[in-house]
């Protein structure tokens, strides 16, 4: 389930933090302020090259855009991967918290902290393996457009870096503050 | 392999690991200690998720929903709500109930929605004079509804896993879904006789109650449009949830004026948020997905299940039994990805339509998000309504009861979902 519980005022904290809190605000600036231009952009060149072709399907005798369905497959695995790693810096991503909320507060930083840590091992191999992938499909071209499917590879290694970094910098206010730094979810950002 | 996932996943769970983390991670450990099959498989996977072009659908369906709700248009819709019900006995209540409907035809998230109404009605409701944990109780309820009206988040996800058309499930999702604020308003007007409680607040005029349609009029009409516009085949429903977002766009700017650039910005990051979440998980149960297909885990089930249930009406019950339990501690996304794939199967081995099945697992597993002792519009209702989570269930069975009995007729009365 998603987390609920009222925001703790770790961001006073943060700011009295010393250099090492320093980084992770740095990191968590520089990933956000990535990937939302990542969804800025992509959606909406994703929503105007559907509109766009919507209309031309009704306006058009060729019965719309041939590069229609092509750019959005190129274009979307940016958008989900940039959502995702904001995501986990907003701490969108839904997680059962009952074990968590029954432990001491030094438990569930420990025990937030393996979790990190398996994340951050987890993405690195998969990060990895999707730049393998990207390298093995490169000269799979698509028919109108000519793009490679690499590009939707390296939009999943990319997301894989960004998950990376914004987890360290979670993993690094948990271990300085404590589990209530860890970020609550507007509701409006977990999608069900 | 399976059970290797299942003791991985469970683990990582209990961690505290959010499931679409855990669903990717645990996919990727089996595959490691199986040791024969390329981790490769993991991206591969992945990938092919995010080529999905109805899942488009997904970022401008909550896009709409956020452009719709967020100006004044959210503001008119829960006017018209409130005016609307203020005269009948347990009518603050109700509002909930009816804003729900409306807003469920706008948006396609319920914890969204039992924010954005809770936040706004149960200050209200409580100055009305009805007890905080009832007022949350109805606000976790009602919020469900707007997972069956369309557009539906959960049965887009679940048109992926079973290959059921969009527009088939939109349709179907209608009729329960107004049987379940039918049954919710008569509930609240119950309670509210049974306590006593009369509204303070004067009935409005018709004048201005028509005054009120005709502002709310545009939402109202969105999600007849949506169906008309996949009925008719205008388009597909991608290219509708893009044009849902056009439609939101135009009318904040030209009919009601309230577009800004911060608007439509925090919209598109929103949407792009959510989007995240949810295509995590639905990346991370294709690959458990193909895991447990690769051990031919949804076909052996079927035949199990089968073989040892010979009734099918004791095979609906057990899915249902089943959904209830894993909707307590799991959200819907990965409940109905994980579950769809086994339960498509078995459906037609006992001839349930899997238009049927859709729709009683999006709802069974909606009421999973306000089943007692963990449910996230549950913990949100509590919350906003300063009630103790005891008190907000001891107020909840009522409502619960209702949601049961529709569960059990939609289960059993196909009329109800196929026509």
């Amino acid at each position: 389930m998603t987390r609920v519980a009222p925001v703790p005022h770790h961001e006073q904290e943060l700011a009295t933090g010393g250099g090492t809190l320093a980084v992770a605000n740095v990191i968590d600036r520089a990933v956000g302020f990535a990937c939302r231009s990542i969804i800025l952009l992509t959606g909406i060149a994703l929503l105007a090259i559907l509109t766009a072709n919507v209309v031309a399907r009704y306006v058009l005798e060729s019965g719309g855009f041939r590069f229609a369905q092509e750019l959005p497959e190129r274009l979307f695995p940016w958008f989900i991967m940039a959502g995702v790693a904001l995501a986990v810096q907003k701490g969108g991503h839904m997680a059962v918290e009952s074990v968590l909320s029954r432990l001491s507060r030094n438990g569930a930083r420990i025990m937030l902290l393996v979790g990190f840590a398996i994340i951050i091992a987890s993405y690195a191999i998969l990060g990895w393996e999707a730049l393998g992938v990207a390298d093995i499909v490169s000269i799979e071209k698509s028919p109108v457009l000519g793009l490679s499917s690499s590009y939707s590879y390296y939009a999943l290694a990319l997301g894989c870096a960004a998950v990376i970094l914004t987890t360290f910098a979670l993993a690094l206010r948990v271990a300085l503050i404590g589990p209530e730094a860890m970020p609550t979810p507007d509701p409006e950002e977990t999608g069900i | 392999m399976s059970i290797i996932l299942v003791i991985v996943f469970t683990i990582l769970m209990l961690l505290a690991i959010p499931v679409g983390h855990a669903l990717v991670i645990a996919a990727g450990a089996t595959l490691a200690w199986q040791g024969e099959l390329p981790l490769m498989i993991v991206a591969q996977q992945m990938y092919q998720q995010t080529q999905s072009f109805p899942m488009l659908a997904l970022p401008f369906f909550m896009m709409a929903g956020s452009l719709m709700l967020g100006g004044k248009l959210g503001q008119e819709l829960l006017s018209f709500a409130t005016k609307s019900m203020q005269r009948w006995r347990g009518g603050p209540l109700s509002t909930t109930v009816v804003a729900s409907v409306v807003f469920g035809g706008v948006s396609g998230s319920a914890v969204a929605n039992a924010s954005a109404l809770g936040s706004v009605l149960i200050p209200w409701q409580k100055r009305q004079g009805y007890p905080a944990g009832l007022c949350a109780a109805n606000n976790a309820t009602s919020a469900v509804i707007d997972i069956l009206i369309p557009p539906s988040i959960p049965l887009i996800l679940y048109s992926l896993v079973s290959g059921v058309s969009i527009a088939d499930l939109f349709t179907a999702g209608i009729l329960p879904g107004i049987l379940m604020a039918g049954g919710f308003i008569l509930t609240c007007s119950w309670i509210a006789r049974r306590r006593g409680i009369h509204s303070e607040d004067p009935s409005v005029s018709r004048m201005e109650l028509l005054k009120l349609a005709v502002l709310s009029a545009p939402a109202l009409l969105m999600p007849i449009l949506i169906l008309l516009g996949l009925r008719f085949g205008i388009a597909t429903p991608t290219e509708i949830s893009v044009l849902a977002v056009i439609y939101a766009l135009a009318l904040s700017a030209l009919f009601y004026r309230d577009l800004t650039w911060q608007r439509f910005h925090h919209s598109l990051i929103e949407a792009g948020i959510a989007t995240g979440v949810v295509m995590l998980v639905i990346m991370g149960s294709a690959i458990v997905g193909w895991i447990l297909t690769f051990d031919q885990v949804p076909t052996r089930f079927a035949d199990w299940v089968s073989t040892t249930i010979s009734n099918p009406l004791l095979v609906i019950l057990a899915m249902n039994i089943l959904l209830l339990i894993v909707g307590m501690p799991l959200d819907l996304p990965p409940a109905i990805l994980l579950l769809g794939p086994i339960f498509v199967p078995l459906a037609a081995t006992i001839g349930l339509d899997p238009v049927q099945l859709g729709i009683i697992m999006v709802l069974n597993l909606g009421i999973g998000l306000y089943t007692p002792p963990i449910g996230t519009t549950l913990f949100i209702s509590s919350s906003i309504a300063r009630s103790t989570l005891a008190d907000t269930t001891r107020e909840l069975w009522p409502f619960f009861g209702v949601a049961m009995l529709v569960l059990l007729a939609v289960s059993y009365i196909p009329a109800l979902t196929i026509y």
